[in-house]
């Protein structure tokens, strides 16, 4: 990374390892995310990307046992991950829970509220919030009947991933960590999630994309592109390492690394 | 498939194989019960005043109790003074020193059995105590294993040799008091296998006790007692069968285990008690009472069984768990044909924090058989974070025969999570065809989807077992569909 | 019966009770004969497998008599949500024609029992008037040995579909023994709700006795919903006869109750017959809530559905027992068991015991059960979202109760249920905005 960059540093990981059930999936991590960027994280199956993902969201089920994370200069490992979530960190889940009996709009308001609330603003009405959402469902390709279901009730794939990316561009977050969302959409929905992302890229905010396949990565054009494998970054480059992934597989990487 | 399909037309016409009397002299007590009685098996097997008391209590304890009913079984009032207590082979009263002390006719029986008991013969890996009737004949492989300071022996050797670990243990899983079967087997038990783990040892070998029941009108009462020490291990099987007789016959035994510290007890049955006949008549009313408590910290029981014998088998191999982090298993499968009853299950009663039990059961009921499955998890209020997954499966094969779920779950801690499952269908009618479909005959199908039905619980087995288990399954079944 | 019996035992005084009670030679000797069976079965005890999760202890000296009614305020009704069609009010087991709404929809009959139980009956109502076809005896022993007044409630064929009737069961004191009897007439339809409620909070004893009976394609809608107050104990009996290509609906909430138990039995008879069950078992506070049924499959192509859902909060114990049972040459039947617990607090106990007693082999029957805290994942989702842990803990609690919610189709009735779940957790002005 170039230390001209002169915009704020929102993520910053250092030497972070954790393990899950005395299993080691990260070791030695070293990661930093600027405002205004769009960072793609790649890595075969079993490489530690998801893990990455929900332990930087707050997941309890992983635990650090060494190195740092800081999120816009705080330390990000003491919050709580609604605290996280209101300071702006989303996370796009891998498998979106369904929750029957909650109302999808109901808790997209309150969770826009709760980081509103965060950043003193005023809460919206559900009359504007209505506007807001009906706006961005448009930009999704969402219907109406959207708006009386349970979260995530009796969606397929696809919509589970669509409705993820409608929350993101509802909250408007400062660090946007997508996981997989790439996974399980045709060629139309892809799409469809590329355009969402892409309307919300800003000099403020930045994206990283877990991913394993390089096509998402033909709509949103990452500025870095990182192999994670072994639990940790072992390769860092601009998108035309993610067209040498594709071309050359993660084996080269590995090698390189051990050789290294 | 791991295993080749049976081929059904070797097997047609076999029934019951080890269904043969072994005609040796014994020495047997007249029928009958009193305290007379218990005081004359404490003297055939000189024990100490400790062990007559304790099945004094018992007994007296057991006068006083009624016969349990239940569970979902029915037949004919027992009674109890037409029964023996006490059947040994004759030469053999003060048991065997060794192998060339056993009576040729007993050895000659147990290679009928399949269970060799000259070493050279036998897997190598495996020692084994032969029980027949009321007395064990043989134990293989006790030096080898003395050599690892592991203890098997016949549980009178162990009555005399080994007092203070008896005295210690004995009755602490299953107290003389439980239930009026092993109230009935405290008093009377005869033998059985004892083993003992010595801290931090891997048993070198599998042990093995196969029980045998010859002489008519007699019960075997057999005890065993296994004690695994901190961070042992230890794999046990055992296997049995009875002759065909008109009569029903009892068999109530009791099974202890205790598994200390980081402590790791397996234990695999492969039940063939002679089942009846295909009216109904005849067969062994299996009660038995077989519980391991896991008292260390991190220690694990493993409950593994096969049941396809007895006209009625009544048992519930369960866990205690009382040590920390420590894990219960119970894998079973239970097969009814033609008048069999089983009922049968486990207990997980979760004691400690972080207790983890899995419960996988496959019942598959044929002809006019009764098949139960009765577990209970309990999770007490003291076990914070216990977890439970109980799988439940019945297969059933003919429109008069039953299968029955009762599970019953009882949760006192709010962070634990007990989840259980349960299906009854009979065997599929898409599998069914797609197998015919390929050219395979209605009973290699049949076989396969069964043993596919029992994969989970199969794979639990040590190898030499899977592949009995495999066999007894396909005779167990034959003709059960049509 | 024995000296020792009167008087000081809960048996005893139930004994006392029926001996003064009016009605008339036939309805006494016909007390008695229940009174004398149940003296000598006794009351169920802690030993009873079935009665495990039901302290009946806690009858300990409470009176038993069936009570004189005493005078409830007008507006003991208000509380319950809007009700359309017939209203009838039964007083502590006693039929009240003050209460009741006169008007009746199409078809339907409402005959009072206190004329009718004067007169000997035909044998197979005394039958029924007696031990009954329920799952446990007993109650319906104590039922009939305390029985004053109860309604036989009728609808013709020709009845205005779906109509709704309403009972509601006001108990001020003492016991109440009411019985009734539902006929629904082939291709009949109705939906019957039932209310508990204790206003004053008295100690009570209630043990209703329904006997239903559904024709050919008659369905029937049954609504249970127990009310009553901290001292009330419960014992409620449903038995269901179903015949072909007839469905039965029981929707049950336990909201209320010190002792709530309900013993519901339905059998299929008819080729085609069908039956739903669900309950809410709100064990919260010091809450006794233990559901027991069983189905039973008679005849071919018969299904079945359960769902139960159960909370346990404070020291709250509730329990499900439900068993289905297959009968041979009900070849085809269908049953599903669905039991899930969530158990808030650390003093609070939940039973599950979904059971199946299959003797047919043509057959699909399943159940799950499942126990424990909220669900991790649910959790953190929401929490990524940015909700506080205790909105969402209490909406996740509210979503899972409404998983049998859902299920009831009166408006009125459904938003009913939700608020008193609401009431029972934290910040509900604004899980409020949640529900789907």
């Amino acid at each position: 990374m170039t230390d001209t960059n002169q915009s704020e540093l929102l993520l910053e990981i250092k030497d972070l390892a954790a393990e899950v059930q005395g299993r080691k999936v990260l070791d030695g991590l070293n990661l930093e995310v600027r405002a205004g960027e769009v960072h793609a994280i790649m890595g075969p199956n079993g490489a530690g990307k998801s893990t990455l993902a929900q332990l930087l969201a707050g997941r309890s089920t992983y635990k650090v046992t060494r190195g740092e994370v800081r999120y816009r200069g705080a330390d990000l490992l003491s919050l709580a991950p609604e605290e996280r979530a209101r300071r702006g960190l989303f996370l796009g889940f891998q498998y979106p829970v369904e929750i029957p009996g909650v109302n999808n709009v109901y808790l997209l308001k309150a969770a826009l509220n709760a980081r509103r609330r965060e950043q003193g603003l005023p809460e919206v009405d559900a009359f504007e919030f209505l506007g807001l959402v009906r706006d961005k469902m448009r930009l999704m390709q969402m219907d109406d009947s959207f708006l009386s279901r349970g979260v995530n009730e009796g969606f397929s794939g696809g919509e589970k991933k669509r409705n993820e990316i409608l929350q993101m561009t509802v909250l408007e977050p400062t660090l946007a960590i997508l996981d997989e969302t790439d996974s399980g959409l045709d060629i139309d929905a892809l799409k469809v999630v590329a355009n969402g992302v892409n309307s919300l890229k800003r000099a403020d905010r930045a994206i990283v994309l877990v991913t394993h396949y390089q096509r998402l990565l033909e709509h949103i054009i990452p500025d870095r592109v990182h192999v994670l494998a072994a639990g940790r970054i072992l390769k860092s480059g601009d998108k035309s390492l993610a067209l040498e992934l594709e071309r050359r597989g993660y084996d080269w990487v590995r090698h390189e690394a051990s050789a290294a | 498939m791991a295993t080749k399909p049976q081929d059904l037309d070797s097997l047609v016409g076999q029934q019951y194989r080890h269904g043969f009397v072994t005609d040796i002299d014994s020495d047997t007590v007249p029928p009958g019960l009193n305290e007379d009685v218990i005081r004359l098996i404490s003297r055939k097997k000189g024990e100490p005043e400790f062990l007559l008391n304790w099945r004094l209590v018992a007994y007296r304890h057991w006068l006083t109790m009624r016969e349990p009913h239940w569970a979902h079984v029915r037949y004919a009032p027992i009674d109890y003074q037409a029964i023996s207590y006490y059947s040994a082979p004759k030469a053999n009263t003060d048991g065997p020193k060794s192998l060339a002390d056993v009576d040729p006719k007993l050895l000659a029986t147990y290679e009928k059995l399949g269970v060799p008991l000259h070493e050279r013969a036998r897997l190598a890996g495996v020692a084994v105590d032969a029980v027949f009737d009321s007395v064990s004949v043989a134990t293989t492989f006790k030096e080898r294993l003395g050599e690892a300071g592991v203890i098997f022996c016949p549980f009178s050797d162990a009555v005399r040799e080994h007092p203070a670990l008896l005295e210690q243990y004995l009755g602490s899983v299953v107290p003389t008091t439980d239930n009026f079967y092993a109230a009935l087997n405290s008093a009377v038990f005869t033998d059985g296998s004892f083993v003992y783990i010595p801290k931090g040892v891997r048993c070198p070998m599998e042990l093995s006790t196969y029980f045998r029941i010859n002489a008519a009108k007699t019960g075997q009462f057999e005890r065993t007692l296994i004690i695994a020490d901190e961070g042992s291990h230890v794999s046990y099987l055992e296997g049995c069968s009875a002759p065909m007789r008109d009569e029903n016959q009892l068999h109530a035994a009791v099974v202890e285990l205790i598994a200390l510290r980081d402590a790791n007890i397996k234990y695999s049955t492969v039940q063939n008690w002679y089942p009846g006949d295909e009216n109904g008549v005849g067969g062994i009313f299996n009660f038995v009472t077989k519980r391991g408590e896991c008292r260390g910290a991190n220690s694990r029981i493993s409950w593994t069984q096969v049941e396809t014998g007895s006209a009625i088998t009544w048992k519930y191999p369960s866990c205690v768990l009382t040590g920390e982090n420590s894990v219960g298993e119970f894998y079973s499968v239970a097969v009814a044909n033609n008048y069999q009853q089983a009922d049968t299950g486990t207990k997980m009663i979760h004691i400690g924090r972080n207790t983890k039990s899995t419960i996988v059961s496959k019942g598959i009921s044929a002809g006019h058989a009764q098949n139960s499955y009765r577990g209970l998890v309990k999770v007490l209020p003291s076990a914070e974070g216990a977890r439970n997954y109980t799988q439940c499966d019945s297969l059933l094969m003919s429109e008069h025969c039953g299968a029955h779920t009762f599970p019953y779950v009882e949760v006192k801690n709010p962070t634990a999570t007990v989840e259980h499952e349960a299906t009854t269908s009979r065997i599929g009618e898409d599998q069914l065809f797609y197998c015919l479909q390929r050219g395979l005959s209605q009973e290699d199908a049949v076989n396969m989807i069964v043993s596919g039905f029992c994969k989970t619980v199969f794979k639990e087995l040590p190898m030499e077992f899977a592949v009995e288990a495999q066999n007894l399954l396909a005779v167990s079944l034959e003709g059960a569909v049509g | 019966m024995s000296a020792v019996a009167e008087g000081t035992t809960p048996l005893g005084r139930l004994a006392e009770a029926a001996a003064t009670l009016a009605g008339g030679e036939v309805a006494h000797a016909r007390r008695r004969a229940a009174l004398d069976r149940l003296l000598a079965l006794g009351l169920p005890g802690p030993r009873d497998d079935a009665w495990k999760y039901s302290n009946l202890r806690l009858l300990g000296r409470r009176d038993l008599a069936p009570a004189t009614a005493r005078p409830v305020a007008a507006d003991a009704l208000a509380m319950l949500p809007a009700r359309d069609g017939t209203t009838v009010v039964f007083l502590d087991g006693r039929f009240q024609p003050s209460m009741s709404t006169a008007v009746l929809a199409r078809g339907l009959s409402v005959t009072p029992l206190a004329a009718v139980l004067a007169a000997k009956l035909p044998p197979a109502l005394e039958a029924r008037l007696g031990a009954g076809d329920g799952i446990d005896e007993r109650i319906r022993l104590l039922n009939a040995a305390l029985l004053v007044d109860g309604a036989h409630l009728s609808v013709a064929p020709d009845g205005a579909p779906d109509q709704q009737i309403h009972v509601v069961h006001l108990a001020t004191g003492g016991g109440a023994y009411p019985r009734l009897a539902v006929t629904l007439a082939p291709g009949a339809s109705a939906r019957l709700i039932e209310y508990h409620l204790t206003p004053g909070d008295a100690e009570t004893l209630a043990a209703p006795v329904a006997d239903i009976e559904l024709g050919v394609g008659a369905r029937l809608e049954h609504y249970a919903i127990t009310l009553a107050g901290a001292h009330a104990i419960e014992l409620q009996d449903v038995s269901v006869r179903v015949a072909a290509d007839a469905t039965y609906r029981h929707r049950h909430l336990g909201l209320g109750g010190q002792l709530a138990r309900l013993d519901l039995r339905v059998r299929l008879e008819g080729e085609g017959a069908s039956t739903q069950l669900s309950g809410l078992l709100l064990a919260e506070q010091s809450r006794q809530i233990d559901v027991r049924t069983v189905v039973e499959h008679v005849a071919p192509r018969t299904t079945s559905d359960q769902v139960y859902r159960g909370v346990g909060k404070d020291r709250g114990r509730g329990s499900y027992d439900g068993k289905v049972v297959v009968h041979k040459g009900a070849m085809k039947a269908d049953s599903r068991q669905s039991s899930k617990n969530l158990l808030l607090s650390p003093g609070a106990s939940l039973d599950s015991r979904p059971q199946l007693e299959i003797n047919a082999d043509d057959v699909k029957c399943s159940h799950g059960a499942t126990t424990g805290a909220l669900d991790e994942q649910m959790l953190f989702y929401l929490l990524a979202r940015g909700l506080d842990r205790d909105i969402a803990r209490a909406l996740l609690t509210f979503a899972f109760a409404e998983d049998v919610i859902a299920k009831i189709t009166l408006p009125a009735l459904r938003r009913f249920a939700e608020e008193r779940v609401l009431g029972s957790l934290p910040a509900a002005p604004l899980i409020r905005e949640f529900i789907a």
